[in-house]
């Protein structure tokens, strides 16, 4: 569409003028009925001296509660939309979801695991280790459960695509079943929680989760960068890309393990955020064309946008309740994948 | 230090069994610089899995393959591609990337700048008479159309590898979707590049291309190399006979430098 | 006469701490004691489960355990209001930097509990003389409920059923408010040994045998009668409680928010339904 190359210089500029006018918005928009100019003064209050005070508890709710959830948004949509186009890279799908190697359940399982059964083991521990037993155990099971479809999918021979999406198939059926599983054992307090834990939320938002997602981000940005052109080749043929020079093997492995690492950190810090991962890389690709140069820090600058969009929206339309964040993500995304896929009927064949 | 004697391609006795079936057995193959091999035979007779295993697809069950004078295990992916180039029968791409973009991927392992690479491109382009096509986005160009966008990808390639040692240029089949004008445009363009030095491997159908353009023709029939000369040797109808089961005339005229097959 | 200087000072002290306090309230338990307490005009929102006319008009605050930090602040509160499971603890944390009281309190399982509760609550809200009034009755009633269990000759296997479209046989076990209820009435629970609410195999039911059946009015409205549950629930008239067409219905706000005020009566009313026989009256 617009792939010449004065559109493609200027959208990345213009997607970072709408993430910092919505990373403002995030800081001064809220139930509470701040107005904006005093939103921005609180921000700054530790830099600037105000002729009129702020006060102490305006200057908690924006930097105590909104900034730190801004921050995190940025982090965890960053991630979302980069891995969400490096797995479809990888696997040459577009449809494919950043979950698609089982990494999800496994996450929802390990999160089950940590919320049913073992929250009653964790109670002696002190506070903050028992907060992240959840984040422990769905960060654990999604790194284990990519491993192992990452070892079924791979021989001496290599390793095939075909066989990894299917074992993520096989292996999200078992996890599904340990989560109905531990559904039936739940009491009642265990199963609201593990239903709202599988709809995600940006509220856990604290300086410790704020820095370690967005140092996964700069790490993922720096080792996916350095492959863009490799997945670029990818995208011509397994046998291709070998011609070329490139070590598949290796290359896969290290991207498919990076994208498992910052799903499940992701994913243990914010729960399950559906459909940033499989949208935003469209939207991109639409916009700018495939090359993984353009597609990669775009997709991850966009996912923050969207995240940042639906987490506003979700703690404004039902305060002062708060509507889980993957709800609205869906929301968002579902007519527009629809549109999409109308869109691409032609190319699907229809 | 290589001689001129060393070849750039040698097959020591390759075999390759799957299954229960020896697809070839005890193969010898030599290839010097600037020599353009046909490898032609029915189906079934070994040619991919030859093919392939010369591009690195395939392991073969025993024997070596040595590519200017180094056993291929032991040299490392990236200055693999500096030396060999693969252009495959079809490679499907479902992803919208302008033609150039395509054809620079054949620049990965450049150790130029950029702009260089870009400016060999752009000669390549020219060349090949596809420069009409440099923007538009390849999954709307023909079935031809797209094997000389690959074409092209490989020979930036080359052009882009280390020159320090002979290349070799694979073809498996280049000319299946082409039509007739560009059949020969894309095996005079490998054959021109044969005359700076770089080894040509086809894989033919046709043996009236492979006679036109080929140094040297191999026939394969069941993983045996039943002949393997000129193309007056081998093209003969005794050999097509043999190979083929079909009764052929040959007509070797002075007017035409090379056998023709009916 | 006394009782009349009684009310005056409590209008007295009530129109005292009418200085505005804000006050939500996390549980559903928790709602009913202010409420009981007099002090629902004090509340500015209540959570999911607090569903009592009183409060219908107040904004949600949504499930207890996702608290929103600015959604909260928003309402400009005093003290915040819950027991122990309230959370998360960031936001609990926030609020408390923000100056608002977040109060604590024990999840009601038993009764001491219960009564220890409104006592808490009476003292920091001001509500003494009606927490005290409060306590008198609620001491007067479960003493009264004990008392009778101590004549009741034979006791009465009693099971809850959590009535659902599937028609499976999900019991109360222990832990759970119903449990708490029944064993205040005098009779036995038969499924005491499960944890909360379990499904049963038919087997299991059936060996049971129990003698009654409790289920929460909530779902009983689908049925209306003990025949209609027996054509959806056929094993039951394999149950003495079946063959004698024994089922008792129990109020469903009683079942939520723990060991409740309503849940008491409940209690009662069940006592008296089932041991009609029994001497001392309860009013």
């Amino acid at each position: 569409m617009f792939v010449n190359s004065r559109w493609a210089l200027l959208l990345p500029s213009l997607v970072l003028c709408c993430l910092a006018s919505m990373v403002v918005l995030s800081v001064s928009v809220g139930p509470m009925a701040i107005s904006f100019a005093d939103s921005i003064k609180a921000l700054l209050v530790d830099w600037v001296n105000w002729q009129a005070p702020v006060s102490a508890q305006n200057a908690i709710v924006v930097s105590n509660i909104r900034l730190p959830r801004t921050l995190l948004c940025l982090s965890i949509g960053g991630i979302l939309g980069l891995t969400g186009a490096v797995m479809q890279g990888v696997f040459r799908n577009p449809l494919a979801d950043p979950g698609i190697i089982g990494v999800s359940s496994g996450a929802a399982l390990g999160a089950g695991l940590g919320i049913v059964i073992f929250a009653d083991l964790m109670v002696d521990l002190p506070d903050w280790l028992q907060l992240s037993t959840v984040s422990f155990f769905a960060f654990t099971f999604a790194l284990a459960v990519c491993l192992l479809v990452y070892k079924l999918g791979t021989s001496s021979q290599g390793s095939s695509v075909v066989v990894m999406l299917l074992a993520g198939v096989a292996i999200s059926a078992i996890a599904g079943a340990g989560m109905g599983m531990l559904t039936y054992i739940a009491d009642d307090q265990s199963l609201r929680d593990l239903s709202l834990w599988q709809m995600g939320s940006m509220a856990g938002s604290n300086w410790i989760s704020i820095t370690i997602s967005s140092i996964t981000l700069v790490f993922l940005l720096v080792v996916f960068m350095s492959s863009a052109k490799a997945l670029n080749i990818l995208l011509l043929g397994d046998a291709e890309a070998v011609h070329l020079g490139i070590d598949i093997v290796r290359l896969k492995r290290r991207l498919i393990f990076c994208c498992a690492i910052g799903l499940g950190v992701a994913v243990s810090i914010a729960g399950m955020i559906g459909f940033i991962g499989l949208i935003i890389p469209h939207l991109v690709r639409l916009l700018v064309g495939p090359n993984h140069q353009r597609l990669l820090p775009l997709s991850a600058m966009l996912g923050a946008l969207l995240l940042l969009l639906a987490d506003i929206l979700a703690r404004t339309v039902m305060a002062p309740s708060e509507v889980p964040v993957g709800i609205i993500t869906a929301l968002l995304g579902s007519p527009f994948f629809i549109i999409l896929l109308l869109q691409q009927r032609s190319k699907l064949g229809i | 230090m290589l001689n001129a004697a060393t070849p750039v391609l040698h097959c020591q006795q390759l075999n390759y069994n799957i299954a229960g079936k020896c697809i070839f057995n005890d193969l010898n193959l030599t290839l010097d610089e600037g020599e353009f091999l046909a490898v032609l035979g029915p189906n079934g007779a070994g040619k991919s899995s030859l093919f392939k295993a010369i591009t690195g697809e395939l392991k073969p069950s025993s024997g070596t393959i040595f590519l200017n004078g180094e056993m291929r295990n032991s040299i490392n992916m990236s200055e693999i591609a500096k030396t060999l180039a693969v252009l495959p029968q079809s490679a499907s791409l479902s992803f919208s990337f302008q033609v150039i973009d395509v054809v620079l991927m054949g620049g990965l392992q450049a150790d130029c700048s950029q702009a260089e690479v870009q400016d060999l491109a752009d000669v390549i382009l020219r060349e090949q008479e596809i420069d009409h096509l440099t923007t538009r986005a390849y999954p709307t160009l023909s079935g031809g159309e797209k094997q000389r966008v690959h074409f092209a990808r490989v020979l930036l390639q080359l052009a882009v590898g280390n020159k320090n040692k002979p290349q070799i240029l694979l073809l498996d089949e280049p000319t299946a979707a082409l039509d007739i004008n560009y059949q020969h445009q894309l095996l005079k363009s490998a054959k021109h590049l044969a005359q700076t030095g770089v080894a040509v491997v086809a894989v033919l159908h046709d043996l009236n291309l492979a006679a036109k353009y080929a140094d040297r023709i191999i026939l394969l029939k069941e993983g045996n190399i039943c002949a393997n000369g000129s193309a007056n040797q081998v093209v003969t109808t005794d050999n097509i006979r043999a190979v083929y089961g079909y009764e052929s005339t040959v007509i070797n005229h002075a007017e035409f430098s090379h056998p023709i097959v009916m | 006469m006394n009782k009349v200087w009684v009310s005056v000072c409590c209008l007295l002290l009530s129109f005292g701490s009418v200085a505005g306090e804000r006050i939500i309230s996390a549980g559903a338990g928790v709602t009913e004691l202010l409420i009981a307490l007099d002090k629902q005009d004090d509340l500015v929102a209540v959570d999911l489960t607090s569903r009592y006319p009183a409060v219908s008009k107040l904004p949600v605050i949504g499930y207890h355990r996702q608290l929103s930090a600015e959604g909260l602040l928003s309402l400009a509160p005093d003290t915040l209001i819950g027991s122990s499971e309230m959370g998360p603890q960031s936001t609990l944390d926030l609020l408390a930097q923000s100056g608002v009281e977040v109060m604590v309190l024990p999840t009601e399982t038993t009764t001491v509990n219960l009564l220890d509760t409104i006592t808490l609550l009476g003292d920091k809200l001001d509500r003494k003389p009606q927490a005290k009034q409060l306590i008198t009755k609620l001491d007067r009633d479960i003493n009264q409920l004990e008392a009778n269990q101590q004549q009741i000759k034979t006791v009465k296997k009693m099971l809850f059923l959590l009535l659902n479209d599937k028609g499976t046989y999900t019991a109360a076990g222990s832990n759970t408010t119903a449990h708490s209820v029944m064993t205040l009435a005098g009779a036995v629970n038969p499924a005491a040994e499960l944890n909360s609410y379990q499904a049963l195999s038919a087997e299991a039911f059936l060996a049971m045998a129990p003698e009654s059946i409790l289920v929460s009015g909530r779902h009983w409205k689908k049925y209306q009668d003990i025949d209609t549950l027996i054509a959806a629930m056929p094993l039951l008239a394999e149950t003495p409680a079946g063959r004698n067409k024994a089922i008792y219905v129990i109020d469903g706000s009683a079942l939520i928010g723990g060991l409740g005020l309503n849940s008491i009566e409940q209690a009662k009313q069940l006592q008296r339904k089932l041991y009609p026989h029994l001497s001392t009256n309860l009013d």
